[in-house]
């Protein structure tokens, strides 16, 4: 019995054995594909949340608020900067510093060239622009709206692994975070032409690549204010980011950042719905690709054109007659200040010496040729038409126009300046508008026009006036019966001889005269904050003097009037 | 003689045992496990494709790339053919989506799955097109 019941056990047990290992080869491979499925979910759930972040770093930029929200009658005086829908995003919100950088730029150069203070026009720009970025910071940092973007794909990416149960959503929000990434290098605000600054103003610009830019998160300062620009590097998409860069500087705060600092990199995080404990975090850094100059859009420079002439028969002998002074243009060609004055009546004198003064008769029209300075008729010309050193003039109107046409060049303004024709319009001063024209929504893409008024775009305030003070630049040289000319026809002129009869008296049939053509040209800056960045007044005076003498020496008449100046 | 036939009960109940479980199950757990890693592999090359997708401009340069990548592509030894398919690059939403298909060769042929393909579906937005003006 006891060796039957041995052979039982022994044969039972091989099978037993057997069986006890295809169950645990069994086990094994079922927990490796659950295994598996795990990892692989947990792979599935990390590609998820990647994309639900790179998604919201993607698509903040379709967050944004409206440049024109204000109460005052200006708005917020960023409605150039916005975009093609008026408003203001992280895309264009360094636009907006750039503006307000460059107008407090202006202010601190006018200050420091005696041009006297702005007003109220830079903080105000600095406030607005203030304004902007926190309601902006406001919307962008609102984890609701960046939930969207970031559900919106997870939901077409589940952890397929899990079929029904592995739908990925967002974590508890307060794990979403955003940071300000890559401290001091650049912004999309490009500098490439520094004259684009006025001098004596120092941006913290940070150059790659033979390009610079306005630094991000390494606040600019200008008048005493700072402008904090957010950094999006060049020729780079929105792209993930380790977390752990993100965490090094999401504490750190920006220094001397004068708003809330709007972050470039957001983290999110999501897990799974299913009771498997997975859940994973992505960090992404947002980019616009698009990169803007530093402008000031709506701008212009004004160039104003007065040319006056005065006239006077003065006989120096104390025979003194004004004509009134009229304004002049370059199509005025000549005019007749007087007609047939009767010398005799009026007691007009000529010098024998300078003690001595003795009689003339006859009827004494005068007539100056006026406005030859200002052939060719062009505004150029009208800048330069009498002697002197007009580079300061120049450069000044230069400098304002390339902030809101950077790279543009001197003989681009000349080219510019030739092709506008000097208008009569009729009243004694002509201004003239150097402007940026745009065909694209955002005003991106300035081509320099110039102009008066009637053929402005409609967005011109030209009743907008420089904030500093006016300031004369140049002092152009005088110039003495040329281009300008004076003439004289006197009838039946006799002039007196000592001692002779007066019917002996010889004839003289024009006087003695003189023309003297002076000019100066003054800078007055703007800050741009209300569009006009400055204006050149271009001052002209034609003097013209007419004696009823006889013919004498130049010196008689430098003598006596004193010399031209 | 009794003795005898217990011995070969046993060794071949083993042999039985070995033979119609073990052998089969640790096959199949070796297809199991190559199928996997395949799927697996799969699964992040279309994700690396359609990342790679999202930062081209457009579907033709998307679809030029994913051409390039997949023909420098070392394939391992088990893979007989790697392709991508249904590359949408939407615009309008801004998403670009494709599928790969890898045909893996399983190490023990089983009668009709000496073959394999797998697929994977990724989706990525896509971040190459600059925001509007």
């Amino acid at each position: 019995m006891s060796k039957r019941k041995f052979i039982r056990k022994t044969c039972g047990t091989t099978l037993a054995i057997v069986v006890a290992c295809a169950m645990l080869i069994i086990l094994a491979i079922v927990s490796g594909f659950r295994l598996s499925v795990y990892l692989g979910s947990s792979q599935e759930m990390k590609n998820s949340i990647d994309a639900g972040a790179l998604n919201v770093a993607k698509r903040v930029f379709e967050l944004k608020t409206n440049a024109a929200a204000s109460n005052s009658k200006q708005g917020t005086g960023y409605d150039d900067v916005t975009d093609s829908q008026h408003m203001i995003g992280l895309a264009n919100i360094n636009r907006v510093w750039g503006k307000a950088y460059l107008v407090n730029a202006n202010a601190q150069a006018m200050s420091q060239g005696g041009y006297g203070t702005s007003g109220d026009s830079p903080n105000q720009a600095s406030q607005n622009a203030r304004t902007l970025n926190d309601q902006l910071y406001g919307v962008i940092t609102d984890k609701g709206l960046l939930h969207t973007y970031f559900n919106k794909l997870l939901a077409s990416k589940p952890a397929k692994l899990l079929g029904q149960r592995g739908t990925v959503i967002a974590a508890d929000q307060s794990n979403w975070d955003s940071a300000a990434l890559y401290r001091g290098e650049e912004s999309n605000i490009q500098v490439n032409d520094l004259q684009t600054i006025p001098s004596g103003v120092a941006p913290n610009l940070y150059t790659r690549f033979n390009s610079s830019w306005m630094q991000g998160y390494n606040p600019s300062q200008a008048n005493g204010n700072y402008f904090g620009f957010v950094t999006f590097h060049a020729n780079e998409a929105s792209h993930l980011v380790a977390n752990g860069t993100f965490d090094q500087w999401k504490k750190v705060p920006v220094s001397n950042n004068p708003a809330m600092t709007l972050p470039n990199a957001f983290k999110e995080s999501g897990q799974i719905t299913d009771q498997l404990p997975l859940g994973a975090t992505a960090s992404a850094v947002a980019n616009p690709m698009r990169t803007y100059e530093l402008t000031i859009p709506h701008s212009f420079v004004a160039v104003s054109l007065t040319s006056m002439v005065t006239a006077r028969l003065d006989d120096g002998n104390g025979h003194v007659t004004n004509y009134s002074q009229t304004p002049y243009f370059a199509d005025t060609g000549t005019i007749q200040p007087f007609k047939s004055v009767d010398l005799e009546k009026k007691g007009y004198k000529y010098p024998q010496s300078l003690t001595k003064w003795l009689e003339v008769t006859g009827y004494l029209s005068g007539y100056v040729s006026l406005g030859n300075e200002l052939k060719p008729d062009n505004l150029w010309q009208a800048i330069n038409a009498l002697p002197g050193d007009h580079s300061a003039a120049i450069a000044a109107i230069l400098q304002r126009t390339k902030e809101f046409k950077p790279g543009y060049t001197q003989s681009q303004l000349q080219q510019l300046l030739q092709s506008q024709k000097l208008l009569n319009t009729g009243s004694a001063t002509v201004t003239y508008y150097i402007y940026p024209k745009y065909s694209t929504p955002d005003n991106t893409d300035a081509q320099v026009a110039v102009g008066t008024a009637g053929q402005l775009p409609a967005w011109l305030n030209t009743s907008a006036a420089p904030e500093g003070q006016s300031k004369q630049i140049v002092k152009e040289t005088t110039q003495k019966d040329q281009p300008n000319t004076a003439w004289s026809n006197i009838n039946d002129g006799q002039y007196e001889v000592p001692r002779k009869p007066k019917p002996s008296w010889p004839f003289y049939s024009t006087d003695a005269h003189r023309t003297a053509l002076s000019g100066t040209l003054s800078w007055q800056p703007g800050t741009g904050w209300r569009q006009c960045l400055g204006m050149l007044s271009i001052n002209r005076k034609t003097d013209v003097i007419f004696t009823g003498w006889p013919s004498q020496s130049a010196g008689y008449m430098d003598q006596l009037f004193g010399p031209v100046k | 003689m009794k003795n005898k036939r217990d011995s070969g009960n046993a060794l071949i109940e083993s042999i039985v045992g070995v033979g119609i479980v073990f052998v089969p199950l640790v096959l199949f757990a070796a297809d199991l496990a190559v199928m996997f890693h395949a799927a697996h592999a799969n699964e992040e090359f279309a994700e690396q494709l359609a990342r790679l997708c999202a930062t081209l401009p457009d579907r033709a340069n998307a679809a030029r790339a994913c051409s390039d990548v997949i023909r420098q592509y070392q394939l391992p030894g088990n893979i007989s053919n790697l392709e991508f398919s249904n590359l949408d690059f939407d615009l309008g939403t801004q998403e670009v989506s494709l599928t790969t298909s890898m045909v893996v060769s399983m190490p023990v042929p089983f009668p009709g799955y000496s073959r394999v393909t797998v697929s994977a579906n990724a989706k990525q937005p896509i971040v190459s097109i600059p925001v509007p003006p």
